[in-house]
């Protein structure tokens, strides 16, 4: 059940980080991870701004972009985003390429790329993760 | 430049480097894409368009994106095992070619598992 004071998913594991926060498990929504943004190192608006810069992406190439849930309280310190499964199938060169491409005006494209599948789609693809 | 043009020319940066150290990388080069064995990465310099890396970036800066199989979870996840499913995910910069060249090197031909590889600066990583 979801936090009730900040209605943030409850947190597992951490599966990873960069350096604007920490991704963890969603235990309240298989298939979803929950990013929380560091305090006082980021804007306090940095998880609307990554929604929006996800929302961008999604607009030019949707099945190449991980969902994010929209958020209730624009200055919350968390993200909930799609849950991206690493492939171990031969990645798809042309399509790096047109991803490429297409993401030239989104900021830091390249280093936010995953090939991968998620829990809706279970093709594997080129997934920009934020 | 152009995003594929741009990772092109890196990889024919560290194909040329590999080839003055006797490393011969080309079989596992395609479109600038370097892969083998269920691990990959590419490289990209940081140039005036806003794809190649954070505002501010020093034009020039060596990027790389990398993924594969590793069979030791790092370290710095040990708390993750649970999660572990066998695949790492990791992204960051280099001083140079000479460290660029370490790490594909390593991650590809020689196999190293994360936290047997050479120095970088990351910027994200996960499972």
């Amino acid at each position: 059940m979801p936090n009730g004071q900040t209605g943030r998913p409850r947190i597992g594991r951490e599966l990873g980080r960069g350096a604007e926060g920490v991704v963890y498990e969603n235990l309240d929504q298989p298939g979803w991870v929950v990013k929380e943004f560091y305090q006082g190192a980021t804007s306090p608006l940095q998880a609307g701004n990554e929604f929006a810069n996800l929302e961008k992406a999604r607009t030019i190439r949707p099945d190449n972009v991980v969902k994010a849930q929209a958020l209730a309280d624009p200055r919350q310190g968390w993200i909930v985003k799609e849950e991206v499964y690493p492939s171990n199938t031969p990645s798809d060169k042309n399509q790096e390429n047109e991803v490429l491409r297409d993401f030239q005006n989104i900021h830091d494209a390249p280093g936010n790329l995953m090939w991968g599948t998620t829990t809706d789609n279970p093709t594997p693809r080129w997934l920009l993760i934020e | 430049m152009d995003p594929v043009e741009n990772v092109r020319a890196t990889a024919q940066e560290l194909l040329s480097f590999a080839e003055e150290q006797e490393v011969d990388v080309g079989p596992f080069c395609t479109d600038g894409h370097f892969e083998k064995d269920q691990r990959w990465v590419f490289f990209w310099r940081k140039d005036e368009l806003p794809y190649s890396g954070p505002a501010g970036e020093k034009e020039g800066t060596l990027h790389y994106n990398m993924q594969g199989v590793i069979s030791v979870l790092p370290n710095k996840l040990k708390e993750s095992a649970g999660a572990f499913r066998g695949a790492w995910t990791e992204a960051g910069t280099f001083e140079n070619v000479e460290q660029a060249f370490a790490l594909l090197k390593a991650w590809l031909l020689d196999r190293k598992e994360v936290d047997e590889l050479p120095s970088r600066s990351v910027r994200r990583y996960g499972i």
